[in-house]
C-alpha cells in the first residue's frame, strides 16, 4: 500500500472529522530534495523585508564592478560569508513625480508600494508583502508576521493601505509568544492535534457561510460587492483555519527554543546587538515550522535614531549635522551607523542560511528584501537608493549579482521579487515609476 | 516627464534650428533647461595636496573655515551662567538624544543681550561673533560697478575689479565650501531642482548666428514642467519646457560673440532663487544685474548671473526656510556671524536717505543642457501646494519681521506659529520627552513645556499672549 500521510491522518476530533497532515518525512520528498514526491509539490517559498533607515555610504558601499562576483565593499563587508546569496542593487532612483519628497517617506514608499506617497506617514497600495502574502502567506497560522527591533510599536512599514500598519511584535518575547506560545504546537511533535478552539470557531463560520448564500440573494449589486469584499475577510480567516487544523509540512530540522527572558528593547546598537539576533533566530524559525511565509523586519524608523551610548547624536542627527570630511568625502560617524544597519541584516541571513532545508538551507527557499529610505540621508536624496535582495528564492532568483540601476526606478526589484516568486505579474507601480521591466539578469 | 514633450512635438518650431548658419542671417532660438545651480565661490585647495575635491584649508580661507559652532561658546551671556549654559548644551538630566537636540537648537535661539529675545529675528541684539571671511583673490563673478579698484577680486581668467562680496563674505562657511557643484549646500539645491522642486530655464533668440549676433535676446524664469533626470546625475537633453512670465520672468538684450553670451546690465534682473526647500522659492531680484553663458558645441551652456542682491533676503534665504536654529546645527551656519557679516561687506544699492548699502555684490554659476523653451498656449501658474503656499506665507511673515526690526532697530517678537524659537518639549506618557516635531504628522504646539529652564516658560507666553512670568520680567 503506498504511503499517503493525508489517508493515515483522517479521523475524527471530538465527534468532528479532521483531516490532518502528514509529519514531512525524507521519503514524500523527490529526489532532488526540493518537492514532495506524492505531489510535486515544491517546498514553499518565503518572502521577507528587512527594512534600516538612513541609507548606506554610496562611497563605502557600491561594488566598483557589476555582475557576478563582485568586489566586496567596506560597508557590506559583514555580508562576506552570504556574497554568493545575496544581490546588491545600486542606482537606483524612487521617483517622486508631482509629490514632493516627503522626508524618509518617500523612498520608502516607492520601494514597497512602486508608488511615490501623496502624503506622508502614508501608503498609496498595500506594500509589497501584504501583496506576496496574499499569493504565498495562505495556508500558515500568520498571513505575515511583523516585527520592530527597537521597541517601537509604531515602527512597522507592512500595510493594507493608507496610515494603518500591521502592529508588529516588539520584544523577542512578545515575538516567541506570538510564534510559539498559545495555540502553537510543534509539527514535529508526535502529539499534535488540532486546536479545539479553532474547530468551534470553524464551525461557527460554517454557519455563517450557509447564512451567507441567504443573504447575498437579497443584496442588491452595491451591497452584493460590500459584503463580498467582507467576506473576503471571513474567507481568509476560514483558510488560516484550515491551516491550523492540519499539521504543517516541515522540512526543516529545527528545535523550538526557550521562550527568551524579559530584555531591555531600545535604539542603542549594543541592545539592539542583542536583540537583532534573537528576533532573526525567532523568526527563521518561524518560517522553518511553516508558522508564516511571510515577515517584516523593522531595525528602527525611517530617519533612523539608532545611537551608540556616550554618543551625543544619533545616527539620524548625525547625518544632518556631521560635516562631510574634506579628504574621505564622506561622513565617517554617520558611515558608521550604516556599516551597523548592514551587521544587522547579516544576523538574519545568517540565521536564515543556518537552517537546513531540503537540499539548501531555508535561505535558499526564501527571498529576503532589504531597503531603506534614503540614498544620501543628509539630503534627503533619492537617487541611487540601495537595496539588496538575500536568498535565490528556491532556485528562481541568481544571486551573487551587483546590479548597477543606472537611474531605474526602485519599483524594477518590486516587480523582479514578484515575479522570483512565481506571481502572475507583468508590471507594477505607478506614474514613473511604473514598468514592466524586471532586472532578468537575476532572474533565474 | 512624459515623452510627447521630446523633439518630436515640435514641428512647429521649425525656425528653431540647432546648426549654425555662417553664411545667411536668419532667426533663431536656442534653449535651455538648468541643471546645476550654485553660488560662485572659488577655491584655492590646499597647496601641495593634490587629492581631487579636497577643500579644507583653502588658500581663501587660510584661518580655516567654519566648522561646527561651540554651542556653548556662543550661548554664553551676561545674564546666562556656565550651569545654565551646561543645563541646556549637555543635559545631564536628560538622556534621549534627540530630546538633548532640540534643547540645544532652543538654547541657540535665546543668545541676545536678553533673556526674552529670539535672536534669529533679532541678530543685531546678540553680539557679532566675528565671522572668517575670505582673503583669496580669486572671484568669479562680474565687475558690476565698472570699477577696477572696488571689489578686489580677479576673474580666474584675469579680469581686474569683481564684485563678488558675498563670497567675501560667507566664502569660509564649510558647507558652501567644495570645488563647483559638490558643496554640501549645493548639491542639497541641485538634487532637490532636478527632484522636481523647481526648474529654471533660458531662452536666447535673435536674427543673426546663434553664436555671433550683436542684437540678441535673453529670457530666464521658472517652468512648471519637471526636469527629466538622466542616469548620470544630469538633466536629459532636448525635452521641453513651457515658461511661466511671471515677476520671476526677465528678458534682457544680450550680444553673442563666439559662443559667449553677455548680456546688458540691468537695474534690474529678475530670476528664480537658489534653494533647497519650497519655500525659498521665488524671486532673485539682482540690482545691476546681468548674465553670461558660454555655449560650447555640442549646445551645453555654462555661466554666471549675478548682480547686488539685497543682504538681508540673502540672511532671510538662508535662515528662516526652515528654523535658524536648524541651519546651525545641522547647516554650522553661524548665522549671527553671517547677519554681520553681510552687513559689514555689503557693497552697493546704498539707501537713499541713510547711504547705508543695503546690496551686497553676488554671483551664482550655473550649468544647463540644452532643451525647447515655448510659450504655453495659455497661460501657466507653478504648481505649489497648498502646504508649500502655507510654508511661503510664513517665510514671508518672517520676511517682514526681519526686515522691520532690522531697519528700525526694534525688537520683534517671535509670532504664533513660527518655526523659530524652537520648539518646546514635553514628555510622553511613559515618561521620554520629545518635541512635538517627533510625533508623525503633529505641528508645533504650544503645549505645556517643561525643560530645565524658565526660558521655555517666556516661550509659552508669547504664543499664548500672556503677560510673561514676574520672574522672567524682572531679569
Amino acid at each position: 500500500m503506498a504511503l499517503d500521510r493525508r489517508l493515515l491522518l483522517r479521523g475524527a476530533f471530538h465527534g468532528t472529522a479532521v483531516t490532518m497532515a502528514l509529519p514531512l518525512l525524507d521519503c514524500f520528498l523527490d529526489g532532488n530534495g526540493q518537492a514532495l514526491a506524492d505531489t510535486g509539490k515544491r517546498i514553499p517559498t518565503r518572502f521577507g523585508t528587512y527594512f534600516w533607515g538612513c541609507g548606506l555610504t554610496k562611497e563605502l558601499f557600491v561594488p566598483k564592478t557589476v555582475g557576478a562576483n563582485f568586489e566586496t565593499t567596506q560597508q557590506l563587508a559583514s555580508l562576506e560569508p552570504y556574497k554568493k546569496k545575496i544581490s546588491v542593487f545600486s542606482g537606483l532612483r524612487a521617483v517622486v513625480d508631482d509629490n514632493p519628497n516627503f522626508q524618509h517617506w518617500s523612498g520608502l514608499a516607492a520601494i514597497t508600494t512602486g508608488i511615490a506617497p501623496s502624503k506622508s506617514g502614508e501608503f498609496d497600495s498595500q506594500t509589497i508583502d501584504q501583496t506576496i502574502a496574499d499569493a504565498i502567506g495562505r495556508g500558515t497560522r500568520f498571513k505575515s508576521i511583523e516585527v520592530t527591533c527597537s521597541g517601537n510599536k509604531n515602527e512597522s512599514y507592512s500595510s493594507l493601505g493608507g496610515a494603518n500598519t500591521n502592529p508588529p511584535e516588539v520584544t523577542p518575547l512578545g515575538l516567541y509568544t506570538r510564534l510559539f506560545g498559545p495555540g502553537f504546537q510543534d509539527p514535529s511533535k508526535g502529539d499534535w492535534k488540532p486546536d479545539p478552539q479553532v474547530l468551534v470557531h470553524q464551525s461557527m463560520l460554517s454557519v455563517v457561510s450557509d447564512d451567507r448564500k441567504r443573504l447575498l440573494e437579497n443584496l442588491g449589486a452595491r451591497d452584493k460587492a460590500r459584503m463580498d469584499q467582507y467576506f473576503t475577510s471571513v474567507r481568509e480567516l476560514e483558510l488560516s483555519m484550515d491551516a491550523a487544523l492540519k499539521r504543517p509540512d516541515v522540512v526543516a530540522q529545527v528545535d523550538i527554543p526557550g521562550a527568551p527572558g524579559e530584555l531591555s528593547v531600545n535604539k542603542s546598537v549594543p541592545v539592539l546587538q542583542k536583540v537583532v539576533p534573537q528576533m532573526a533566530r525567532l523568526i527563521a524559525i518561524g518560517l522553518a515550522t511553516n508558522q508564516t511565509h511571510v515577515f517584516n523586519i523593522a531595525l528602527a524608523e525611517p530617519g533612523s535614531t539608532i545611537f551608540m551610548p556616550g554618543d551625543s547624536k544619533p545616527f539620524h542627527q548625525q547625518t544632518h549635522e556631521e560635516p562631510i570630511d574634506p579628504v574621505l568625502g564622506y561622513q565617517p560617524v554617520s558611515a558608521d551607523f550604516s556599516t551597523h544597519s548592514m551587521k544587522f541584516f547579516a544576523t538574519l541571513v545568517k540565521e536564515l542560511d543556518g537552517i537546513k532545508e531540503g537540499d539548501g538551507t531555508l535561505l535558499d527557499h526564501s527571498l529576503l528584501l532589504a531597503y531603506t529610505d534614503t540614498s544620501f540621508a543628509k539630503l534627503h536624496a533619492l537617487d541611487g537608493i540601495p537595496i539588496l535582495l538575500a536568498g535565490s528564492a528556491s532556485g528562481r532568483m541568481k544571486t551573487g549579482y551587483h546590479v548597477a540601476g543606472d537611474g531605474s526606478p526602485v519599483s524594477r526589484v518590486g516587480l523582479t521579487v514578484q515575479q522570483a516568486l512565481g506571481m502572475p505579474v507583468d508590471s507594477w507601480g505607478k506614474g514613473s515609476m511604473a514598468t514592466k521591466k524586471p532586472f532578468t539578469d537575476v532572474l533565474a | 516627464m512624459n515623452g510627447y514633450r521630446r523633439l518630436g512635438h515640435h514641428l512647429l518650431c521649425t525656425v528653431l534650428t540647432l546648426a549654425p548658419t555662417p553664411l545667411m542671417a536668419a532667426p533663431w532660438v536656442r534653449s535651455f533647461v538648468v541643471d546645476k545651480y550654485e553660488p560662485a565661490f572659488h577655491y584655492g585647495g590646499r597647496p601641495g595636496f593634490e587629492k581631487t575635491g579636497t577643500i579644507e584649508p583653502g588658500v581663501d580661507c587660510p584661518g580655516g573655515t567654519l566648522p561646527m559652532l561651540d554651542y556653548a561658546k556662543v550661548t554664553k551671556t551676561s545674564w546666562r551662567s556656565d550651569e545654565e549654559v551646561a543645563s541646556w548644551v549637555k543635559p545631564a538630566q536628560v538622556t534621549d538624544l534627540q530630546t538633548v537636540h532640540y534643547m540645544q537648537e532652543r538654547i541657540l535661539s535665546y543668545r541676545s543681550f536678553r533673556r526674552d529675545i529670539e535672536s534669529y529675528i533679532n541678530p543685531f541684539t546678540a553680539p557679532d561673533p566675528g565671522m572668517p571671511s575670505v582673503v583669496g583673490k580669486v572671484a568669479e563673478g562680474f565687475n558690476l560697478d565698472g570699477n577696477v579698484k572696488t571689489g578686489r577680486f580677479i576673474s580666474p581668467e584675469g579680469e581686474k575689479g569683481i564684485d563678488n562680496a558675498f563670497y567675501r563674505a560667507v566664502g569660509c562657511i564649510g558647507s558652501y565650501r567644495g570645488v563647483p557643484y559638490t558643496a554640501a549646500m549645493s548639491v542639497r539645491s541641485t538634487d532637490k531642482m532636478l527632484e522636481g522642486m523647481y526648474t529654471m530655464v533660458i531662452r536666447l533668440s535673435g536674427n543673426e548666428d546663434p553664436m555671433n549676433d550683436d542684437a540678441a535676446t535673453l529670457e530666464i524664469g521658472y517652468s512648471p514642467d519637471h526636469v527629466n533626470k538622466q542616469t548620470d546625475g544630469r538633466a536629459s537633453t532636448s525635452y521641453s519646457f513651457r515658461i511661466v512670465r511671471n515677476e520671476q520672468y526677465s528678458k534682457v538684450k544680450a550680444v553673442i560673440r563666439n559662443g559667449v553670451v553677455e548680456t546688458q546690465q540691468v537695474p534690474e534682473l529678475h530670476t528664480p532663487r537658489f534653494g533647497w526647500f519650497p519655500n525659498q522659492m521665488g524671486d532673485a531680484d539682482f540690482h545691476q544685474g546681468r548674465i553670461r553663458l558660454e555655449i560650447d558645441r555640442d549646445g551645453f551652456a555654462s555661466g554666471l548671473v549675478g548682480g547686488y542682491r539685497d543682504w538681508r533676503d540673502l540672511y532671510t534665504e538662508d535662515t528662516f526656510t526652515q528654523s535658524g536654529a536648524t541651519v546651525e546645527t545641522r547647516d554650522h551656519h553661524d548665522l549671527v556671524g553671517m547677519y554681520y557679516a553681510l552687513k559689514r561687506n555689503a557693497d552697493g544699492m546704498p539707501d537713499p536717505k541713510t547711504g547705508e548699502n543695503m546690496g551686497i555684490s553676488i554671483a551664482y554659476r550655473m550649468k544647463a543642457v540644452p532643451a525647447y523653451v515655448v510659450d504655453p498656449e495659455k497661460p501657466v501658474a507653478l504648481n505649489v501646494s497648498p502646504g508649500d503656499s502655507r510654508a511661503i506665507k510664513k517665510y514671508q511673515q518672517m520676511r517682514t519681521i526681519f526686515r522691520n526690526g532690522t531697519m528700525t532697530a526694534t525688537i520683534q517678537a517671535n509670532p504664533k506659529g513660527s518655526s523659530e524659537g524652537a520648539p518646546q518639549l514635553r514628555q510622553r506618557a511613559d515618561g521620554s520627552w520629545t518635541n512635538s516635531d517627533g510625533e508623525r504628522g503633529a505641528q508645533r504646539d504650544a503645549t505645556p513645556p517643561i525643560g530645565p529652564s524658565t526660558m521655555l516658560q517666556q516661550r509659552v507666553s508669547e504664543v499664548s499672549g500672556e503677560a510673561p512670568a514676574a520672574s522672567l520680567s524682572a531679569r
